[in-house]
């Protein structure tokens, strides 16, 4: 009794099969479909499969070199990997690469869409016995060994979510016993709780952003505090980078905040910390590192020359008379600085130090002037009031 | 639990009311003005301040705000991953109440460490169900009501949902009677296995 008559007599129930495995073919000793389960049929559309050769509906691509039905026998008990050939897909052979035989969607709707990039089937193929039949008929079923009938199961496996939405396949499409729905469910479980965690690290992330930015911001004048230049001094020490390291002092302060009140003192501050912001580039650290003292470090800038005159705008525009409220407030400022050259691999509290000489000797040499460290300082300023407090 | 508890309650009142109101049941209860993270952990009179600061803003009993928030999550589109994730419990609403007995395995699955109490159905009779909800936890029933009832209407179902009164001290936590009526009474809203993009309604 052959394959087909086994199934026209009952003995496997179509029906008891689809249900059991609605992924599953019957095939013939020959290698043809003779019947299959509702799922499966989905993957080629609804499109009549019966008669249809196995291997002309699957390409195998494990395990390799399987030259037609006569090698089934051998693939029993193996774990198969295949891809469906479906219409209008190149037809690749079992050794290609699946993605050839993939590129196509069953259901022919909504080509280019990002999930239909195909997907894999795993399975296995048993032989189906034929069942005891009457004594004449024994010998016809091709002797000993011979399956009157092969069955094939397959399984989407990991790409049962791409095949999900390509078939767009329910919960009816799938056995009860199948982990398939709480495989659907984890991803999206998993993705939902990704999603939460990424959202959570992303508001951490802006909260640390922000913090840090208040602690090494000064409120009042919004330029770094002493923090912030300390780092980026050592961090420009230790790369051994070139830069400019400009120290600046105001005069006459102290007289500003006794005579008109630390409002007036706030205000200059802030007047000071603008024209420090107008007067530096983008990635120039502008620093207020005490009640009045500022420093200025400038990458790249070692040119004494061009610091010098960076100074001495600087210190024009800040010995400007500051409009507050009735009154003006009168300042100046002093300047010390210093030019590491790349490769210097200067200490940060020798750099500060050097600076902070060079700014004491331009205001021994009566306010409003400018030293470089290591230079002589400046001649004194003629009619300069050295005793008047900065 | 306390954080997700916590983070729903504040997108359901920022969502229906404004972040005014959110604002002012934050001072009032005495918290930062942040909010809440769902994935980190608070504790039990956080959460009371938080509700009945709400409820004095609101001038409304707990447990209908809380029942507000169980339908906010399953019928806002906001939030379509719960309902989604929920709707994965089985093709009709039987289904589903059925799939309810192994939420916490299926929380634990997505979510190691989050620790659902354990619900037990008990079909009482053809259409009439017992949900009892082994937990010291006072505040989930009318969540648990309010998206009960937000489910039916999700499946299309006529259900009767309502806290079964006569509960002692020894039966803490609660228990819910669901009448269904009609499996099939509205057209309810379809679910596709695929089709779930994770949402971020917070």
């Amino acid at each position: 009794m052959d394959g087909e008559r086994c199934l026209a007599a009952g003995w496997w129930s179509a029906a008891l099969l689809d249900r059991l495995m609605p992924l599953h073919l019957v095939l013939d000793a020959g290698g043809r479909v003779l019947s299959h389960g509702p799922t499966l049929g989905r993957i080629f559309g609804g499109a009549p499969l019966r008669g249809r050769a196995f291997l002309d509906l699957f390409a195998l691509r494990r395990p390799a070199g399987l030259r037609g039905p006569q090698d089934f026998a051998a693939l029993a008990g193996q774990m198969l990997r295949l891809v469906p050939r479906l219409p209008g897909a190149p037809v690749a052979g079992e050794d290609a690469d699946w993605q050839d035989a993939t590129g196509q969607d069953a259901t022919g709707h909504g080509a280019g869409h990002e999930d239909e990039a195909g997907f894999r089937l795993r399975g296995h193929i048993l032989a189906l016995p034929a069942p005891p039949g009457p004594a004449g008929e024994a010998g016809g079923d091709g002797g000993d060994g011979q399956a009157a009938a092969w069955i094939v199961n397959l399984s989407f496996g990991i790409d049962l979510p791409r095949a999900v939405a390509q078939l767009q396949l329910t919960d009816a499409d799938f056995a009860p016993t199948d982990l398939a729905l709480e495989l659907l469910y984890l991803g999206e479980a998993n993705a939902a709780v990704t999603g939460e965690l990424r959202a959570l690290a992303q508001r951490l992330d802006d909260a640390r952003r922000q913090a840090r930015e208040e602690a090494e911001t000064d409120p009042l004048t919004g330029l770094r505090n002493r923090r912030a230049c300390d780092s980026m001094l050592a961090r420009l020490c230790r790369e051994g980078a070139a830069f400019g390291l400009l120290q600046m002092d105001l005069d006459f302060f102290k007289a500003v905040n006794d005579g008109l009140g630390h409002a007036a003192g706030d205000h200059v501050l802030m007047h000071v910390a603008n024209v420090m912001k107008s007067s530096s580039r983008a990635g120039d650290c502008l620093a207020r590192v005490g009640g009045d003292e500022f420093v200025m470090l400038l990458p790249g800038m070692t040119d004494p020359t061009a610091l010098r005159h960076l100074a001495e705008r600087m210190i024009a525009l800040v010995s400007q008379p500051i409009a507050w409220q009735d009154s003006q407030c009168h300042v100046s400022a002093s300047v010390g600085f210093i030019t590491v050259q790349a490769g210097e691999a200067a200490d940060p509290s020798d750099l500060l130090a050097e600076a902070d000489m060079a700014l004491y000797s331009a205001k021994n040499a009566g306010r409003g002037r400018v030293a470089q460290a290591g230079e002589p300082p400046p001649p004194p300023r003629a009619g300069a009031a050295a005793a008047a407090g900065g | 639990m306390y954080g997700l508890l916590l983070r729903s309650i504040q997108a359901y009142l920022r969502a229906t009311f404004g972040t005014a109101l959110w604002g002012r049941v934050l001072r009032l209860a005495d918290l930062p003005p942040e909010g809440f993270e769902p994935m980190l952990s608070y504790d039990q009179p956080m959460l009371d301040r938080v509700l009945q600061a709400a409820g004095a803003e609101l001038q409304r009993p707990v447990e209908s705000i809380l029942e507000d928030v169980g339908t906010y999550l399953v019928a806002d589109p906001e939030q379509r991953s719960v309902r989604r994730l929920l709707r994965f419990g089985g093709a009709s609403f039987p289904d589903f109440l059925h799939s309810l007995e192994e939420l916490p395995e299926r929380t634990r699955l997505a979510l190691p460490g989050l620790d659902l109490p354990q619900i037990t159905l008990a079909e009482i009779a053809p259409g009439q169900f017992r949900l009892s909800c082994n937990c010291s936890f006072p505040h989930l029933l009318p969540v648990a009501l309010g998206a009960l009832r937000a489910m039916a209407d999700d499946y299309g179902a006529l259900v009767l949902i309502d806290p079964e009164l006569a509960c002692g001290p020894a039966s803490a936590g609660g228990v819910l009677r669901v009448q269904l009526l009609e499996t099939a009474h509205g057209r309810g809203r379809g679910f596709a296995l695929a089709g779930g993009e994770p949402s971020n309604g917070w």
